[in-house]
């Protein structure tokens, strides 16, 4: 069957939420909405780093123990630990500690770590890219595969059908979100690396160690997504501009590609930001497990040593990176769907 | 719109490649395929070094590094006497010591290492101002003068007070001699840039901070030490060392062949039990002692009280919640292996629960343990529930390595017992009794328990002035049949230190002490 006229289809489409074209707000003032969206999250982002930067600072002398003792090691006597605490600066006062901290950080000085004879700027360097590169793999991994499930069961159940294949879906992700990626990471390592040995156990020495770690990665949020996903579709193919599109018999493809795709991507991708902002900074049993080498283990043990600026340093480049990814994330949805450029989403 | 969703889906997909392409690798897998070449040897870290200076090393991942970057003037065998590294030849007395340097050694740039530049080292390693923490160990109390005589190819050392175990000392990794290029640049040498200051057997090719770190092996290297038995295999030519790799991964590793030497948990060697692919060696790594805090205000100022809790205390108990069972048993404060050992259990406070019960009843203590002894600190559990079964409250604090040794070494009102882990590289009798006697920490000295222990201190006195062992060990079992009868202690076990070699893999731990330096290949 042909599509409908262009007039007629012009004036049904105009039910579909992302026809609709931005809500100006604060037109009066004359500026675009994507200006006035900038000047907005622009001023949230420097606010969120002062905090941050705050934050970090204050709470990580907190962590009980004394870092001069830490870095001394066992044998230390006490005039070598006061020697120790004298040169890492432990003696200042905090209000000096906290401004030298900051004129660092505006020179893009992240200090130097109390337990490595290194920068901490070089322990990020070396290490966030393995992070990096787990969160960004997992993620694609996540999206790839969620949005497809999720729309794939949403499709073939719309409107109660296939009832054994919502509940089947439903029980299998539920499961598996369930299952703690301690014991799931475990389970992959017994039975590709140990039983079947076909993939290795740990480390970041080849290109098939990606493997088991982006799995034990992705798995939950695969099933998390995956059920959103599900669950929006089903919504979104319940909409009255759906319901004609489908009336008009157009094909499949488009349907579900151009019309009901970016109306659940909203969702999918202000929850993929999330997670990919908890990949980033919370990686560390998937990376204890598979001795991946990020930037998880390595806050644990700066917080074992006391390694006051590598704490801080990582805490700040990870908050960082969380607040640019949800920048990111709004900017791609406002790409997608203007009216959220005025804080609100689509499909209400 | 289209278009930009697909430049940004691109975008992710490309940068994660990207990475990809900077961090791992594209060798083959080593999981169920080809593992490296034989020339090789893959082994774990606890943790990254806190240094490459051999002088200022101060955890166990340090030592390890050391040892294959710097030669020692002496070596133990596997017997644990000396035989001989950059010296050839030695003699010493309580105060005195001279070494005559093998002429053929040389840094890893080519410069001769004469008996003025071991000197130099040794020196900068005595100085108070390098700040060790083993110079008193090595060389005892007081500044040593060290001077070289290069005509005669010597190195002499005299004490300033007498120490007798001056030459065991220097078998320390942390006594390995720095070229002259490391000590002209500190930093460079702490982080392990400056080649040339090597002069051990291999030189650090890759650094790279929690990812993995390279040793090649240096073709010009001749001062391998001249062990009785010559070692089976080759060294590798490439040692790459992983670290902070958790235990339990490493036994995975070991078992997929990703791995070829390296510590495992005490729980996790079943696994290798009965697998003759696998040698398993256990060597203790640390005394593991209650010890008690006698500062005045403590309850264990009284004697009655540290034999009562020495009384609840089941060695066999302990080692299984803390070390499944594999811990070492312990008759002292120091592992059988060192020597001048008590050879027995004949001197340690038989268990008696119901005279323990008698005096503990009612009695409330202050515990800090550390989480690092047994698994989440099973060990210093095991210590409360004893305690508790003998009617005595113990108020348990269970932290972190770091914050243990804050309030064990600085804030002495905290606590009023501990777990003790003492790890005795040193390998001597006074290494390990001067936790108990002396200066206390707060003064400046290595004293937790902060009770002086006069007498300890006299019999470490007597032993280090004696110029025969068997002065020497009289006077060292005095000392700790002193200390095991007033209590100050209470041996438990030793840390077993598991060390697993994959076939086709070897290392010694002459004395006790895994020596690294020993790695083979024997495939």
């Amino acid at each position: 069957m042909s599509e409908p006229v262009a007039l007629s289809r012009a004036t049904a489409l105009d039910n579909n939420p992302r026809s609709r074209g931005p809500r100006l707000r604060g037109g009066a003032r004359n500026l675009s909405p994507w200006t006035e969206y900038a000047i907005r999250r622009g001023g949230g982002v420097l606010l969120s780093l002062a905090i941050l930067v705050v934050v970090t600072f204050f709470m990580v002398p907190l962590i009980p123990g004394d870092p001069a003792v830490a870095v001394a090691g066992a044998d230390a006597t006490s005039e070598q630990i006061d020697a120790i605490r004298h040169s890492l600066g432990l003696n200042d006062p905090l209000w000096l500690r906290f401004l030298n901290y900051v004129g660092d950080l505006a020179t893009g000085n992240l200090g130097n770590s109390f337990a490595y004879s290194t920068s901490v700027t070089t322990i990020i360097a070396t290490k966030l890219p393995y992070t990096a590169e787990l969160a960004l793999l997992g993620i694609t991994a996540v999206l790839l595969i969620s949005i497809p499930a999720g729309m794939s069961v949403g499709i073939l159940t719309r409107g109660n059908r296939r009832k054994w294949l919502d509940v089947a879906f439903g029980m299998v992700t539920g499961f598996f979100q369930a299952v703690p990626q301690y014991v799931l990471a475990t389970i992959l390592v017994v039975l590709f690396a140990i039983t079947w040995r076909i993939l290795p156990a740990a480390g970041a020495a080849t290109l098939t160690a990606l493997i088991l770690p982006v799995v034990g990665l992705s798995v939950g949020p695969i099933c998390s997504i995956s059920r959103v996903v599900r669950r929006e579709t089903s919504t979104v193919l319940e909409q009255d501009y759906l319901r004609t599109a489908r009336g008009w018999r157009l094909p499949a493809l488009r349907l579900y590609a151009r019309h009901t795709l970016p109306n659940l991507l909203t969702t999918a991708l202000t929850l993929a930001g999330l997670i990919l902002s908890g990949m980033l900074g919370g990686a560390i049993i998937i990376e204890n497990v598979f001795n991946w080498p990020g930037v998880g283990k390595e806050i644990v043990t700066a917080i074992v040593n006391k390694d006051y600026p590598v704490i801080q340093g990582i805490i700040l480049v990870l908050g960082f990176l969380a607040i640019v990814l949800n920048l990111l994330v709004d900017v791609i949805l406002g790409l997608i769907d203007p009216r959220t450029l005025g804080g609100k989403r689509s499909n209400g | 719109m289209n278009t930009a969703r697909s430049v940004l889906s691109a975008s992710a997909v490309a940068a994660a490649l990207l990475l990809t392409s900077c961090t791992t690798g594209t060798t083959p897998s080593a999981g169920g395929s080809t593992g490296p070449s034989t020339d090789t040897v893959r082994t774990a870290l606890n943790s990254d070094p806190t240094t490459f200076n051999a002088a200022k090393a101060n955890a166990k991942d340090d030592y390890e590094v050391a040892r294959f970057l710097y030669d020692t003037v002496v070596r133990r065998d596997a017997d644990g006497k000396f035989v001989g590294g950059l010296a050839t030849d030695w003699s010493a007395t309580p105060t005195e010591a001279s070494l005559t340097i093998r002429s053929d050694a040389t840094c890893a740039d080519g410069t001769a290492i004469t008996p003025s530049i071991v000197a130099q080292s040794l020196n900068y390693f005595a100085d108070p101002a390098t700040k060790n923490n083993f110079g008193k160990l090595v060389f005892g109390p007081g500044q040593p003068t060290i001077t070289a005589d290069d005509a005669a190819g010597k190195v002499n050392i005299k004490l300033a007070q007498p120490w007798s175990e001056l030459v065991g000392g220097l078998t320390l990794a942390q006594t390995g001699i720095i070229c002259p290029a490391g000590l002209a640049d500190l930093d460079g040498l702490a982080k392990g840039s400056v080649p040339a200051a090597f002069s051990g057997p291999y030189t650090l090719t890759k650094a790279s901070h929690g990812v993995t770190y390279e040793m090649t092996l240096r073709s010009d290297y001749k001062a391998w030490p001249k062990y009785a038995k010559a070692l089976d295999g080759v060294p590798a030519k490439t040692v790459k060392l992983f670290p902070g790799v958790n235990k339990t991964t490493v036994a995975n590793q070991l078992l997929t062949s990703e791995m070829d030497v390296s510590d495992i948990a005490p729980a996790d060697t079943q696994r290798f039990d009965g697998n003759k692919d696998y040698t398993v060696s256990t060597v203790p790594f640390a005394g593991i002692f209650v010890l008690f805090n006698q500062r005045p205000g403590s309850p264990f100022t009284d004697p009655a009280l540290r034999k009562a809790v020495a009384q609840v205390v089941n060695q066999q108990a302990f080692n299984a919640a803390a070390y499944a069972g594999k811990g070492i048993a312990y008759n002292s404060i120091v592992a059988p292996t060192v020597a001048c050992a008590l050879p027995d259990n004949s001197k340690l406070t038989k268990e008696d629960t119901a005279a323990a019960k008698a005096v503990l009843e009612g009695k409330s203590f202050k515990m800090v343990g550390t989480t690092s002894i047994g698994p989440n600190g099973a060990g210093s559990t095991y210590l409360q529930e004893a305690l508790r079964a003998a009617g005595a409250t113990l108020d348990l604090k269970l932290v972190d390595n770091g914050t243990w040794a804050t309030m064990t070494q600085t804030k002495p009102e905290t606590w009023d017992l501990t777990i003790q882990g003492d790890a005795n590289f040193v390998g001597t009798v006074a290494a390990s009794l001067t936790r108990i006697a002396g200066v206390p920490t707060e003064k400046g000295g290595r004293n937790i328990g902060g009770a002086e222990n006069a007498e300890v201190l006299a019999d470490i006195s007597t032993a280090q002035n004696a110029s025969d062992n068997a002065a020497r060990c009289a006077a060292y079992t005095d000392a700790q049949t002193s200390i095991l009868a007033d209590n100050d202690i209470v041996p438990l076990v030793g840390e077993p230190q598991i060390v697993v070699q994959r076939a086709g893999f070897s290392i010694q731990a002459p004395s006790g002490i895994v020596d690294y330096g020993t790695l083979r290949i024997t495939k």
